[in-house]
């Protein structure tokens, strides 16, 4: 409980000083080490200029163990000792900052506003005093501090000046520094994790919205769409890349997909089941083989169409290879018109007479089955012709090759006879020369 | 409805002569024909029989009965029953027995698309007395629906195929 209150108001702290607070952000995500349970604006604004600059002189508001809350921001928000980000008014003109006076922290008026941020950031930016100015003008209530603050102040306000007792004041001022900045480094990181935390609580949620998101999405024909691709390959190997581009197509499908469409794969052929069912071997309805084994005759489409049409599919995608030349072939997916969206643009065919003895309707029906089965049809054809195409170029090679390997060889065996012959020669002729 | 057209196409082929040619159906071209003449493409999964033909007259055996499409009919779907188209082109009439398919009249040409189609000369007439024997017995031993229909899907195409030979 307490720390939601705390997140909060760092939160909303934070998104009123997002806009304009680039160098803040900056020290948030570096890494400090310390941790500090109190941040306020101002210092943060004095470490930012410390990391781009030269130290300023210090502001020690944050030191405030439990700084009183104006009025009305105890009654916006229940604030407690942990954390706390105060936003300081100053006053609008920098060379007011010079008087602590100047800026009353609990006073009535003290809500935070961007310009006065702006203001103030502007402020810090041109004068290193304005700042500790500012520090020293939000512990004004710290009475713990106030030795040290009217030096501060006066360190803030009298630059330049070297007095023996300013110098000694500036080494108390540099140790009490290193407290300050250890402290704030504190701070930091605490304020770092808080923020990893809920940037995983966002990201978390991210996830939850965006599905229910997509689920929400609008598909453009109204209804679910659930799609079959039909994916021809052969039934024997040895017939070049025909097959692997047809495996590659339909995976790269289902990857444009992204799971979107409930997909179901419809394999005609054996060569497509191994690799398919390695990737998405779920999403495998049925599959064909031995479709190659005659040549395709319609009856035999048929009875795959059959079975397409008893699966209740909106969508039926055919990837197969077209023939384009004995040289070339280029796999296609071939999308076939649904039943649902002929039936829609039913009104092409209202200048048509249908039969009398039959509903127009059932005519339709029967029309996409015929439709669905010549497709198939063209599409096993054009695969079939591919693959004897890819396989005549595949078996070109193939022979060529162990044409080459054959002369290799030859000559090697070549090699090794002639080796073997000279080595008997020899020992022959050394035999004799002993004998000799 | 495929089951029935595959059917009729097997006995079809069964009774026929000559086996379909596996070729590619191939985009029609919108060739231009004589006005009195009709633009006639007679077409089938594996090949055409007719392409581009410029015909008198076609008579399609449609579900309702026989239609004949003579040049400027009015844009019709017409789905086929086992039965006889006729050709008549320049006085010669071609008789072919289609077990099924759709017929498209449209506005420019006319497209008869069948599953199975032969020549009516290339029927056998014993085969076909046999096969409505066959499909009759067939009929008798059915067990379940489905092969009650199948086994008269049969017999109807067995049975077209009988009265086309009788009346040619």
């Amino acid at each position: 409980m307490q720390y939601r209150c705390t997140v909060q108001y760092i939160w909303l702290q934070f998104c009123e000083v997002w806009p304009m607070c680039h160098t803040v952000w900056g020290l948030v995500t570096t890494a400090f080490q310390t941790p500090c349970k109190s941040l306020t604006v101002a210092s943060s604004i004095a470490l930012a200029r410390r990391c781009s600059g030269p130290l300023p002189a210090p502001s020690l508001g944050h030191l405030l163990p439990r700084p009183a809350i104006a009025p009305e921001r105890r009654s916006a928000r229940r604030l407690n000792h942990g954390c706390l980000l105060i936003a300081v008014t100053p006053p609008g003109h920098p060379g007011e900052l010079r008087s602590p006076s100047g800026c009353s922290l609990y006073g009535p008026g003290t809500m935070t506003s961007r310009v006065a941020l702006k203001v103030a950031m502007r402020a810090a930016g041109n004068s290193p005093g304005a700042a500790g100015a500012l520090g020293a003008s939000l512990s004004g209530r710290g009475s713990l501090w106030a030795p040290v603050a009217p030096a501060m102040a006066s360190v803030g306000t009298s630059r330049g000046q070297s007095s023996p007792t300013a110098v000694a004041m500036e080494e108390q001022v540099r140790w009490v520094n290193l407290k300050v900045v250890r402290e704030r480094m504190k701070t930091v990181s605490n304020i770092g994790k808080i923020c990893k935390a809920m940037k995983l609580v966002a990201a978390a949620k991210l996830r939850g919205v965006q599905s229910l998101q997509q689920a929400s999405k609008k598909d453009p024909t109204g209804d679910k769409k659930k799609q079959l691709i039909i994916a021809v390959t052969s039934d024997r190997g040895l017939c070049g890349g025909v097959n692997a581009v047809i495996v590659k197509e339909v995976k790269l499908m289902m990857a444009e997909d992204e799971g979107r469409t409930p997909t179901g794969i419809m394999l005609v052929g054996d060569k497509g089941r191994e690799p398919m069912r390695r990737v998405h071997g779920d999403e495998i309805v049925v599959s064909f083989k031995d479709v190659f084994k005659a040549p395709v005759t319609f009856p035999q489409v048929c009875m795959i169409a059959e079975d397409v049409l008893s699966r209740s599919y909106t969508d039926v995608i055919l990837v197969y290879n077209r023939f384009k030349s004995a040289m070339e072939q280029e796999p296609v997916r071939k999308p076939i018109v649904g039943l649902s969206t002929l039936l829609e643009s039913a009104s092409v065919f209202d200048e048509y007479e249908f039969d009398s003895d039959m509903d127009s309707a059932q005519v339709f029906v029967d029309l996409f089955e015929f439709q669905l089965a010549t497709q198939l049809y063209n599409a096993l054809l054009e695969n079939a012709t591919s693959e004897q195409a890819a396989r005549m170029s595949a078996m070109d090679n193939a022979s060529r090759n162990s044409t080459d390997m054959h002369a290799k060889l030859a000559l090697t065996a070549n090699r090794v006879r002639q080796a073997g012959i000279t080595t008997e020669l020899s020992e022959i002729v050394a035999g004799a020369a002993s004998v000799s | 409805m495929l089951r029935q057209v595959a059917i009729r196409a097997s006995a079809a082929a069964r009774s026929a002569a000559g086996p379909a040619a596996a070729a590619q159906r191939r985009h029609l071209a919108e060739a231009a024909v004589a006005a009195d003449k009709l633009h006639f493409n007679f077409l089938l999964p594996g090949g055409a029989i007719q392409k581009d033909a410029a015909v008198d007259m076609v008579l399609v055996p449609a579900s309702s009965g026989v239609m004949g499409i003579l040049p400027r009919h009015a844009p019709t779907v017409a789905q086929l029953r086992p039965g006889v188209v006729e050709v008549h082109a320049d006085g010669a009439k071609e008789k072919y027995f289609v077990s099924s398919g759709f017929a498209f009249v449209h506005k420019e040409r006319t497209d008869v698309c069948a599953v199975a189609a032969a020549p009516l000369a290339d029927l056998d007439a014993a085969a076909v007395t046999q096969g409505v024997a066959d499909a009759q017995a067939a009929m008798a031993a059915a067990k379940n629906d489905t092969e009650k229909a199948e086994a008269q899907i049969g017999l109807d195409t067995y049975t077209a195929m009988r009265s086309a030979l009788a009346m040619a």
